[in-house]
């Protein structure tokens, strides 16, 4: 009886500690990879950062202008070329001959549906 | 010796020492044996079970703290060590979220001499790679015995990169962090610049040491990074075109007080500052103080109409030049002859607006003045403000002077905050740099009645339709505003020469958004504006183009041209030589 009782805490004890070590190695393991993993971010982020403080020079506004001139042909707007939709004429809606439907049209119409 | 030992082993034997004794003895013995065997037990078992208890009490703390207790304990074993990047400084941007200085980091070049095997080569080699060092210089400093010494601060990744591709040992890269301006010149008198330290030495970089230093939040200006282009190249444009010694421009929101725009020329380029002149670092739109001319006007007719002293229907007879002690004041161009107050304004009559001013009196005068801001140092978030020279005493003559903008010099930045406080109902709003939230309107104090403002907003426009101010028109913006131009003293007489052309302007006139204001310093008159170089021919056309840019920029509607108004139209009518005018 007590034989099998130290058999079993034997058993238990070593799988407690290969559990132990398992999980042990596992979060060691995890840790680097995190570690690994806060660092590209940081790095990144200074990417980033570096593409952000580029982005705006190359959006400098002489630039762009110039840019737009050369190869678009843009020109700076003026107020002459805004309209309001307000101000649009309407547009001639021009109605077309629509034949009234007969009764017999709308109850075939409604038996082809059904 | 072989003695068992007495205490444990129970015998039948009779122990050595118990020799000779009588009978009754052996069971005293087995008496005392018995009862020291039960002394242990009893302590034996005590102590089982203190231990016991304590590793009770130990097992249970393990179970509570591994199983139960997660209270004190963080839930991940270590808590992310970096959700932002850490900047030494924070960023600077517009108030649309665009960069305007940022912090990089760069490498600088450093050498260990004495791990440098052939100096004279390495300084050849590397000289080739940065022409910037000449070779000499190089070598020399190659050839020390020292274990330290800096070739080159911040390098640009190409120049890292070229460098490193030398593979020379003995060479080795100390990783800075550098304050970077993307925008350069363009930016450089408001964001200011920071030194090698990466302390900020003038302007907003100065101004905001404190916040800017170890944080990571961006800081939001109030400008808008379009309009400041737009301003800064078409001052720029009207500096080379009248051979012009510099200008300034300012962008103010009327209803909020943020300064969109505030240009400065010539600039320079922040990120080598040391390499500008002071002329150029200079910064005209807020420092620099200067004798307006006749956009003082403006003031002039709003003190006067606020207080009564006369009104839209009265005028003056401006045929006889005012002679006073020495001086002569004179009209720019004589009407010679009854003027009313609505035509002094747009006619710029130096005469009426010294009678206008004579008829307020000097402490209404000065009192007004004040109250606009103009008598004292504007307040505003950069270091460079400039103190106005306010006249002391302030005479009759003064009074006289500066009703039509000489004798009181002040910032443009003064000058746009008061004429914004003119047109926006009669409310000082504070000038800002940092982006307003909300867009609650602070009010310091009113300064004027709404009903003076209304009719201040259509005289600015009057004088743009019809007056001296054509040029600055821009169609369907309903732009107001008055003309300056101002001889520059020279000592202590005015130079006939040198000038200020200025334009002060407010759009759209009808419910003012923002104050523009161009300043061009010693323009030279050119042909195609028949040798003038006044603010209506220099300065109201720079306005115009910023206006016609960045009004569909900003989103503001235009409204219908003059000739395609329909009758719903607000009509104030003034009658000018018989004919009768109309502004909103």
């Amino acid at each position: 009886m007590s034989r099998i009782a130290v058999l079993v805490w034997l058993t238990a004890i070593m799988v407690a500690a290969l559990g132990l070590f398992h999980v042990k190695y596992e979060v060691q393991r995890l840790e680097e990879e995190l570690g690994l993993e806060h660092q590209s971010i940081l790095e990144r982020q200074e990417a980033i950062h570096i593409l952000k403080a580029e982005w705006s020079y190359l959006n400098q506004p002489a630039r762009l202008s110039d840019l737009a001139r050369r190869h678009l042909g843009l020109a700076p707007m003026v107020g002459t070329q805004v309209v309001r939709l307000d101000d649009l004429p309407q547009r001639a809606v021009q109605k077309a001959e629509v034949p009234t439907p007969t009764l017999d049209a709308i109850l075939a119409r409604a038996r082809n549906s059904r | 010796m072989n003695r068992p030992d007495t205490t444990f082993v129970r015998t039948r034997r009779p122990l050595d020492l118990d020799t000779g004794s009588d009978p009754t003895s052996m069971i005293l013995l087995d008496g005392t044996i018995k009862q020291c065997l039960e002394i242990g037990r009893t302590r034996l078992l005590a102590a089982g079970l203190v231990f016991a208890m304590a590793f009770l009490v130990v097992g249970l703390r393990l179970v509570d703290v591994s199983l139960l207790t997660d209270g004190n304990e963080p839930r991940l074993a270590a808590a992310p060590r970096s959700n932002a990047l850490e900047t030494i400084r924070a960023d600077i941007v517009d108030r649309n979220g665009v960069v305007l200085a940022t912090t990089l980091p760069t490498a600088s070049l450093y050498a260990n001499p004495r791990q440098v095997l052939d100096p004279e080569a390495v300084a050849a080699r590397l000289s080739a790679a940065l022409p910037e060092l000449p070779g000499a210089e190089l070598a020399a400093k190659l050839a020390t015995e020292k274990s330290f010494v800096w070739l080159k601060r911040k390098l640009s990744p190409r120049q890292q990169h070229e460098v490193n591709r030398l593979g020379i040992p003995g060479l080795y890269f100390q990783h800075e962090p550098d304050r970077v301006y993307p925008h350069g010149a363009l930016t450089a008198h408001v964001i200011g610049f920071a030194g090698m330290d990466n302390r900020g030495l003038s302007g907003i970089e100065q101004a905001f040491e404190e916040r800017l230093r170890g944080a990571t939040r961006p800081l939001a200006l109030s400008l808008d990074l379009r309009v400041q282009h737009v301003l800064t190249e078409e001052l720029a444009a009207a500096m080379a075109t009248f051979r012009a010694i510099g200008a300034a421009g300012l962008v103010l929101d009327a209803e909020s007080g943020e300064v969109v725009a505030m240009a400065s020329l010539p600039s320079f380029d922040p990120a080598r500052p040391g390499e500008a002149d002071d002329d150029a670092r200079f910064n005209r739109a807020s420092l620099g103080v200067y004798e307006m001319g006749s956009v003082f006007k403006i003031f002039t007719t709003a003190m006067a109409l606020d207080q009564g002293a006369v009104g839209l229907q009265d005028g003056y007879d401006v045929s006889q030049p005012i002679r006073v002690a020495s001086y002569t004041i004179r009209d720019f161009k004589p009407k010679n002859r009854w003027l009313s107050v609505p035509e002094i304004f747009i006619y710029s009559s130096n005469i009426g607006s010294v009678h206008m001013a004579m008829d307020s009196g000097t402490p209404a005068q000065k009192a007004f003045l004040g109250n606009l801001g103009l008598t004292r140092a504007a307040q505003i978030e950069v270091p460079e403000v400039g103190q106005p020279m306010v006249p002391s005493p302030w005479r009759e003559i003064n009074t006289m002077t500066i009703s039509y903008g000489h004798g009181l010099a002040v910032s443009p930045l003064q000058m746009v905050s008061a004429v914004a406080a003119v047109v926006n109902g009669g409310q000082l709003v504070p000038a800002t740099l940092l982006k307003r939230g909300g867009g609650e309107r602070v009010v310091v104090r009113r300064v004027l009645s709404a009903r003076t403002s209304r009719d201040m907003r259509w005289l600015m426009r009057l004088a743009v339709q019809n007056g001296t101010g054509r040029l600055a028109d821009a169609p369907g913006y309903l732009v107001g505003g008055k003309t300056g131009t101002a001889d520059k003293l020279r000592g202590r007489r005015y130079a006939r020469s040198a000038r200020i052309a200025s334009f002060i302007g407010a759009f759209p006139m009808d419910r003012p958004r923002y104050v523009i204001f161009a300043m061009i310093d010693e323009p030279k008159g050119i042909e195609s504006t028949h040798g003038y170089a006044t603010g209506g021919w220099v300065a109201a056309p720079v306005v115009r183009r910023v206006i016609e840019r960045m009004g569909p920029l900003l989103g503001i509607q235009p409204k219908a041209l003059d000739e395609e108004e329909g009758a719903d139209r607000h009509l104030v009518p003034v009658n000018l030589k018989g004919t009768v005018f109309a502004a909103n």
